[in-house]
Parts: C-alpha cells; sequence; structure tokens
C-alpha cells in the first residue's frame, strides 16, 4: 500500500501534521487528495516553539507545506483489513496483490479490468 | 585599460595610440560584423530552425560543456557491476522495504524506523518510528577535543513522511545499532533539556550577530531570524 493509500485508508482517524514550517496540526481526517492537500477537523495547532496553542473547528493544509504526518498505529491492522476483503471481493483472483504493492506507480492490476487503453489509466483522480 | 575589441575571429586589433579616434573604432565594430552577414547569406538558409542551429560563428571549435557527442565514450562514472537504473529512487528504496531505516529530513530531523511502503516522490510509511535526538554531551569530552553525543529516542508511531524533506535515508546495520560510536544513551527529557538550551543558545547568538550585522549597515543573511 503506498503511502497516500495509506493517508486514504486513515479518512475519519485522528492524526498529527508537521508542517516545513515546523507548526503542527493534530486533528481529525475528514478528507485527503492525491497531491496530499489535507482538511482536517478538531484541530488544534501547536506553533513552532511547542508553547503556544490554536483551535480550530476545521483546516485546509496544501499538501506541498507537509513535513510529514503522524497517524494511529490501527491503522496499520485497518489496511490490512482492507486489503484482505477487497481480495476477497475479487473472487480468488487477486494473487497479484499480494507483496508486489510497493512498486513506484499504483497502477497495478489494471490489466485484469481490461478495457482501459493504455495512455488514459491516469486520468481520474 | 584601452578598448579592447577582441574579435571571435581572432583578427589582431591595432591599438589605437594617442586620442581615440572613434570614427576608425566605429569602423572596426562594422567590419565583423559585415564578415558575418557576408557568411550568413552564402552558407545558411534563411528559413527554417537549421538556420538558428548553424548561427554559431564557424571559427567556434572548442568542445562543448556536455562533452563530445560522438568522437570519444564519456569517461564511466559508475560501477560496471551496477546498471545506472539502480541510482533511482525507487531501485535503490525498494532494498529497504521491511528494514529499519534511518531517515534524515532536510531539516536535521531523524527518524528511525521500519520502512514499509515508499512511492516516486519518496514519500515513506515509516512504522514502529522513532525520532532520535542528538546533542553534545555537555560532560564528556573526547581525546581529540571534539565532544561526544548523548542521544534519546522519542516514539512516534506510523509516520508518513513527505518525501522532498527527505535529505538522506539508509539501512541500519542491526549489529552495530546498540552501539553508536561517539554516543551515549540518556533520558529523553534530559536531551530535550539540553536540546533546549543549546537552541536558547543559538538564538542569542544569532540575534548578536543580527544586531552586528545592522549596526554594520548590513541587512541579515537569509537562515538568521532571532
Amino acid at each position: 500500500m503506498l503511502p497516500l493509500g495509506i493517508l486514504t485508508a486513515a479518512q475519519g482517524s485522528p492524526m498529527l501534521v508537521e508542517l516545513k514550517t515546523g507548526e503542527s496540526y493534530s486533528g481529525t481526517l475528514i478528507t485527503c487528495d492525491t497531491w496530499m492537500n489535507l482538511t482536517l477537523k478538531v484541530v488544534v495547532e501547536t506553533a513552532e516553539d511547542g508553547e503556544n496553542f490554536m483551535s480550530y473547528p476545521e483546516v485546509y493544509i496544501k499538501g506541498n507545506t507537509i513535513k510529514y504526518i503522524r497517524i494511529g498505529e490501527e491503522i496499520i491492522e485497518k489496511v490490512k483489513e482492507q486489503q484482505a476483503r477487497e481480495q476477497a471481493n475479487r473472487g480468488g483472483r487477486g494473487g497479484m496483490g499480494g507483496r508486489g504493492d510497493h512498486g513506484g506507480r499504483g497502477d497495478r492490476g489494471r490489466g485484469m479490468r481490461g478495457g482501459r487503453g493504455r495512455g488514459r489509466g491516469r486520468g481520474g483522480a | 585599460m584601452a578598448f579592447n575589441h577582441n574579435s571571435h575571429h581572432g583578427r589582431p586589433i591595432p591599438q589605437p595610440s594617442g586620442p581615440i579616434d572613434f570614427n576608425a573604432m566605429l569602423a572596426r565594430s562594422a567590419q565583423p560584423q559585415e564578415d558575418a552577414s557576408a557568411q550568413l547569406s552564402t552558407s545558411i538558409p534563411t528559413t527554417g530552425y537549421e538556420g538558428v542551429y548553424a548561427a554559431a560563428p564557424s571559427s567556434f571549435h572548442e568542445p562543448s560543456v556536455l562533452g563530445p557527442s560522438s568522437s570519444k565514450a564519456p569517461p564511466a562514472v559508475l560501477p560496471n557491476e551496477l546498471p545506472p537504473q539502480a541510482f533511482l529512487t525507487s531501485a535503490m528504496l525498494l532494498e529497504f522495504v521491511d528494514k529499519k531505516v534511518h531517515v534524515v529530513l532536510r531539516d536535521d530531523k531523524t527518524f528511525v524506523g521500519v520502512l514499509r511502503s515508499y512511492d516516486q516522490y519518496a514519500n515513506m510509511l515509516l512504522t514502529e518510528t522513532v525520532e532520535r535526538l542528538f546533542v553534545k554531551n555537555p560532560d564528556q569530552v573526547m581525546v581529540d577535543g571534539s565532544q561526544a553525543w548523548l542521544i534519546a529516542d522519542s516514539y512516534q508511531g506510523v509516520v508518513t513522511v513527505r518525501g522532498e524533506n527527505v535529505a538522506v535515508a539508509g539501512v541500519v546495520d542491526l549489529d552495530q545499532e546498540d552501539d553508536i560510536r561517539h554516543c551515549t544513551r540518556a533520558p529523553e527529557e534530559h536531551v530535550r533539556q539540553l536540546l533546549a538550551e543549546q537552541k536558547a543558545r543559538k538564538k542569542a547568538e544569532t540575534t548578536k550577530k543580527i544586531r552586528a550585522f545592522r549596526s554594520a549597515g548590513l541587512e541579515p543573511d537569509l537562515g538568521m531570524d532571532g
């Protein structure tokens, strides 16, 4: 599962986002996109010095300002379950999922559904 | 110094003696241009991009900065046994997956964790991550006069690092990690306290430096915000 896939799976979970500038935002993830742009709700901002705080009902964070994100440990289990479910839904054909999923492209398995031509695969969000 | 119009045609130009003769200079500066335009009209087609590419002066024979294109093979930089693809981000990180990895960020933060996945931007997913805090040990000076280090680990759990912040990533040698050279483990609070003191000292120093810069009429350097 790619890092952004984990983030997508973490929608609804609490997380801490540290920006490049040093401020950190701790809240619950509402949505994220492929640029790592995030919206969080019930957020506490910690200033760079770690001593000043602000709270917001909702914030939007542009992905390119992020340094790193801390997520709860339970996300790993959640993703594992989700992947197992998906494999079951595919009716036993999911053997290709396995461990080869960190290939860096995120377009594996496209060929199985057929239909989609080569040049159009990355169109959707 | 006298005006030395060293034209790329390499013709020596007689230095004017006595008062400068502007008319002669004008005539000289006009001359090579006439030559060049004569060459252009004879050898270069007036339409298409070939004209642009071929317009470089024909006497210009110096080797290109990018190296010769066909005459000589570029010197081999990479070791023979490694294909150049081995140095792509993906190929490098593929070997790190499910291993304990040490990641240094651009802001000198250091994470040590198990790399679970990554993508084409070197975004990394680390599990069981600790942030490693380093501080110079005030109580122990090495034989060569340098200070030893105190280290502490602060548990962070699952961390997604955005790729653009990664400066260095490498696999941890499990045989050597318990005995890091010149480093002693210390309680986290102690190290954090020392780090805070160090930061405060540095800030005071920078403020002083900025004041000195300002009083000398100079604008302080970037990153010297105190």
